[in-house]
């Protein structure tokens, strides 16, 4: 499959053309008559002529050729009509017409009156102009005249009036004319850029020149169709939970306030649970909390013990937008899982936030429990440490306050170079234990993912994991994300 | 969280540290901290810590975790020569006075004092809705007999910096007063501290300017009101407990008369907590003697007893957040060093595992990429007006919404795909695009599921090319389906169907009614489908 010593490669369609062109057996032809010659589009051809010329079998020329175009008279001519044509427009519906009248009437009266005498079509007397041919002859003169431009095809007589009343004009036009070698087609050798069915089929593969590739160029622009970035970051998280043996578990994004703030023991006066701050929904939607009656009661004796106020039963049945996946936690422990338990939910938690560069009204969370009979406050820190290296993250801890974890912790990561605070963490305060009904420890930890995410995939503003742009869902580049 | 502006040189002169120890043990304290670029040191204080809100409590915490000083030495108070009689407003019943002698106030403690005060009105005073603070020149209070009562709204005083002015008046035209008026104004009438038939104070709003602080101040006269009790006298306590820190301070207490009771404030009561070393280990999975957990204790400034295993702790009075056992077991974790203590990773295998309904997810997911569609991920919150727009029915409103565009929760996968595709009319033809994700609807009940949506968006399109996807989808999990004449109202009638499986409805496709399209300015065909997950899951074969 070498090419054959001192033969021109082309391509299978440029050997197509230049059969095409050759088989017409003309010495020289206008590229612009090549689709009327060849049937063959002006582009392909001129550009085999190109490569034929600098192999030799081929002379492109440029000649200039003298065309006649409309002057501005001329155009003026085929928009409002010829001054003659004006004059019988006047003169025929009336036979005859005052010639002062016609110098008023009309624009080119002189003209149009001098250039119908001329040619016979009218005769004047007594101050007045009259029709001397019949009328389809007068009509059929002017017409002539007018199509003729219209048209720019005329014969030589039109061709000096139009010339002599400066309606047209000569002048040079490019052309490019192309002379092929008669014997191109055996100096060329069909060279495939493309292997083919109809190649393989004829089983004639020796027989054929395959073209080398310019193996630098580059190639067409595709994208694959793909699963979304963040999307498959969640689905990491997910599978490092799974692998330290945690079980997934779900709850309701409109969530009573009992899960969202009551038993995570959140006082009903706490700012948190302030209008600002949680999402509500307008419809009265009366749940039924009959099953958790039992519940509630103990939920109201831990805080007004703890903190000092009257519990008010009604705040438990009102529903938010769930504020922290937190709930999904609490709603597990009631469900008394056996010792030991790890538990696992990424999730869609809502705030009360204007959108920006760092903030959405809704974002995921990841959130986890785990406990037994034994368990303490180093097996959390074990465990937060743990799942951080997993995630390649060297982490530190600073104490915090949340109201329902007793020691709390916040785990901050080196996220190139920059302490980020990653997650808050803590042991469930015995209240908490106590009003769901957990006689052994629990550690408790809630993450944003989002947050992680852009930290990892290099993104620095949320909307982006958000982003409903086709191509950049298609071409976003993984960056240590997986 | 409260954030908290100290000048960074008072602060290193109060615990005799140099700024970066200073940030190290503060980061160890809970407090997340910066420079700022007027030398200020930004504290952020968490919220169970307001002893913290000033210079003096957090040189108390910080020269323990340092050795500096240990334990609590307590207040002494003696009783001082100011009374108050409470006809206890029923608006804002409960108040707690103090007074404080000897106090230095420069330019730098003043904002402190104010800073002190704005952080415990929005915390633990809720926004002076729970608990106000007002503080005064006591040598200005004009005299030692008070009087806490209603006045009608047409009684006069001079608000701090204003006129003499009626309270309705003070109420409608000062800023606090249009801030804070309307907390505990009841029937023309507004609860007032009075001293020598002036008003001093109008709890929550403000002070009288007769009462005014400046540089001449010595000795300070602290009230304290709101609507319970034990945070009322709480507050007192940390604001006393805070200012004795400094050299030379005495405090006062305040007789105050109720109902033909009397006592004196502050309290500064100290709460007992029982605690046991054997809990405390078990807790922090530590070793530690009760002498050792004593050792810490003293660290973050509790005074304990011991006996055997048994550890009473006293709390001082300006300690809000120690409430259960479990609290002193953290300020032993805290004293330790949370990064000085030894992780203990887990070992104990245990199985693990991912919902059905993720996993089907998944499974989904990578089928829909395998016939060419691109994942979209959106917000469950959507514009009204927009859904109206396609007529969806059952949208959850949101009561108090932060911007028209995520007023709602979306009852269908159709009006995120639709913005999608408008978005992408630019983009080079077809665009094939899919989503899993939340939807949540009302129809006598909330009902919360996860959809899948299929769309195209081409030069030409036809019913054909959704159905295909579909069935293709379907056939290859292995559910069994039929197909029904009906459909949403934004597909064309005609040109849609409904997917039943198991004889349920689970899901619709068809091509958008072009009208709609027009509407998102999307002048391309765009054929959609969307499937109920909860249907499909368990019925995969």
């Amino acid at each position: 499959m070498v090419l054959k010593k001192g033969k021109i490669p082309i391509s299978e369609g440029e050997y197509a053309v230049l059969k095409k062109i050759l088989e017409k057996d003309i010495e020289e032809f206008s590229l612009n008559d090549a689709e009327k010659l060849f049937g063959l589009e002006k582009s392909k051809v001129a550009s085999i002529a190109r490569l034929l010329e600098t192999k030799s079998l081929a002379k492109v020329r440029e000649s200039l050729k003298e065309v006649y175009v409309l002057t501005r008279k001329g155009i003026d001519a085929i928009e409002k009509g010829l001054p003659e044509e004006s004059l019988l427009n006047l003169l025929i519906p009336r036979g005859e017409v005052n010639i002062k009248e016609a110098r008023i009437t009309l624009d080119d009266a002189e003209i149009a009156i001098g250039l119908a005498k001329k040619k016979g079509l009218i005769e004047i007397r007594d101050g007045k102009i009259r029709l001397k041919v019949k009328r389809e002859e007068a009509e059929k003169m002017v017409t002539k005249i007018r199509k003729s431009l219209e048209n720019m095809k005329f014969d030589n007589e039109v061709e000096k009036e139009l010339l002599a009343r400066g309606l047209i004009k000569k002048e040079g036009k490019k052309e490019v004319l192309i002379k092929i070698d008669k014997d191109a087609l055996s100096k060329v050798e069909v060279v495939y850029s493309r292997l083919s069915h109809e190649i393989l089929s004829k089983r004639a593969i020796e027989g054929i020149n395959l073209m080398e590739y310019n193996i630098y160029a580059e190639p067409p622009k595709i994208y694959p169709a793909r699963k979304h970035f963040f999307s498959e970051f969640i689905e990491m998280l997910k599978d490092i939970m799974v692998e330290l043996g945690f079980k997934e578990v779900q709850g309701p994004l409109i969530e009573l306030e009992l899960f969202n703030f009551d038993l995570l023991f959140q006082p009903q006066d706490h700012p948190a649970r302030e209008i600002h701050d949680t999402l509500r929904i307008s419809e009265n939607i009366n749940v039924n909390v009959e099953g958790y009656r039992d519940t509630i009661k103990k939920v109201s004796m831990e805080h007004e013990n703890g903190w000092n106020y009257k519990f008010d039963e009604e705040k438990t049945k009102r529903l938010v937008l769930r504020s922290q996946t937190t709930s999904v936690s609490v709603r597990t422990l009631l469900t008394k899982p056996e010792p030991p338990i790890r538990f696992f939910t990424i999730d869609k938690v809502y705030r009360s936030d204007v959108v920006d560069a760092s903030h959405l009204p809704e974002f995921y969370q990841l959130d986890g429990v785990m406990g037994d009979y034994g368990y303490t406050f180093r097996d959390l820190l074990g465990f937060l440490k743990e799942f951080a290296e997993r995630l390649g993250l060297e982490i530190k801890f600073k104490p915090s306050y949340f109201p329902f974890t007793e020691p709390s912790v916040e785990g901050y990561a080196n996220i190139n170079g920059r302490w980020v605070e990653l997650f808050g963490a803590g042991l469930f305060r015995p209240e908490v234990l106590r009003m769901t009904g957990v006689d052994y420890p629990v550690g408790a930890w809630g993450m944003g993912v989002e947050r992680l995410a852009m930290a990892r995939l290099g993104v620095n503003d949320i909307r982006l994991l958000y982003s409903e742009d086709y191509n950049f869902l298609r071409s976003f580049k993984m960056r240590g994300a997986i | 969280m409260p954030v908290l502006r100290f000048n960074a040189e008072r602060l290193m002169e109060l615990t005799g540290l140099e700024i970066n120890p200073l940030m190290d043990a503060l980061f160890s304290l809970k407090c997340e901290t910066s420079l700022n670029e007027d030398n200020e040191l930004e504290v952020e204080v968490n919220p169970d810590r307001p002893d913290m809100y000033i210079s003096y409590g957090i040189s108390r915490a910080v020269k323990g975790i340092m050795n500096v000083e240990i334990g609590y030495k307590g207040v002494e108070a003696s009783s001082s020569d100011i009374s108050l009689r409470s006809d206890s407003p029923s608006t804002r019943p409960y108040i707690a006075l103090a007074t404080i002698y000897n106090v230095k106030l420069d330019e730098i403690i003043i904002k402190e004092l104010i800073q002190f005060q704005e952080k415990l009105h929005d915390g633990i005073g809720r926004k002076r809705r729970k608990v106000a603070i007002g503080i005064h020149d006591l040598d200005k209070v004009p005299a030692k007999d008070l009087l806490y009562t209603y006045k009608s709204l047409d009684e006069e005083f001079i608000p701090l910096g204003y006129k003499r002015m009626s309270i309705r008046d003070a109420l409608k035209e000062t800023g606090q007063g249009v801030k804070y008026g309307g907390i505990s104004v009841k029937n023309n009438l507004h609860p007032a501290i009075v001293s020598g038939g002036e008003i001093i104070s109008l709890p929550p709003v403000i002070n009288s300017d007769i009462t005014r602080l400046d540089e001449k101040t010595r000795n300070l006269l602290i009230d304290v009101t709101g609507t319970d009790a034990y945070y009322v006298n709480k507050v007192v306590d940390i604001i006393v407990s805070n200012l004795y820190e400094a050299k030379g301070v005495g405090i006062g207490k305040v007789k105050i008369i109720e109902d033909g009771k009397s006592e004196e404030t502050p309290r500064l009561e100290e709460k007992t907590i029982s605690a046991n070393a054997k809990y405390i280990n078990s807790i922090l999975g530590t070793n530690l003697s009760p002498v050792e957990i004593n050792y810490h204790l003293l660290r973050a400034r509790l005074n304990a007893t011991i006996n055997g295993d048994a550890i009473v702790v006293r709390v001082p009075p300006y300690r809000v957040d120690i409430m259960e056992e479990a609290d002193v077991a953290e300020e032993v974790a805290i004293s330790i060093g949370y990064n000085s203590m030894i992780p203990r990773k887990p070992k104990e295998m245990m199985k693990g595992g991912l919902l059905e309904m993720s996993k089907l997810k998944r499974k989904i997911k990578d089928l829909m990429i395998g016939l060419g569609f691109t994942e979209l991920m959106s917000l469950t919150l959507a514009s009204k007006h927009e859904m109206e727009k396609l007529g969806l029915k059952g949208l959850i409103a949101i009561s108090n919404p932060i911007q028209e565009d995520y007023n709602s929760l979306r009852p269908s996968l159709i009006i995120s795909m639709i913005k999608a595709m408008s978005k992408n009319r630019g983009a080079e033809k077809p665009i094939r695009l899919f989503e899993v994700g939340r939807v949540v609807s009302f129809n006598d009940e909330v009902k919360e599921s996860e959809n899948l949506a299929i769309s195209i968006m081409d030069e030409s399109l036809s019913y054909e090319d959704i159905q295909a996807v579909v069935y293709s989808l379907l056939r290859v999990l292995g559910i069994d389906f039929s197909i029904g004449e009906g459909g949403k109202g934004y597909l064309l009638k005609g040109r849609s169907s409904i997917i039943k499986i198991r004889g349920s409805e689970a899901g619709f496709m068809g091509e958008v009614d072009p009208r709609l399209l027009l509407k998102f300015n999307i002048d391309y065909p765009m054929v959609y489908a969307e499937l109920s997950l909860g249907e499909i899951v368990g019925s995969t074969g």
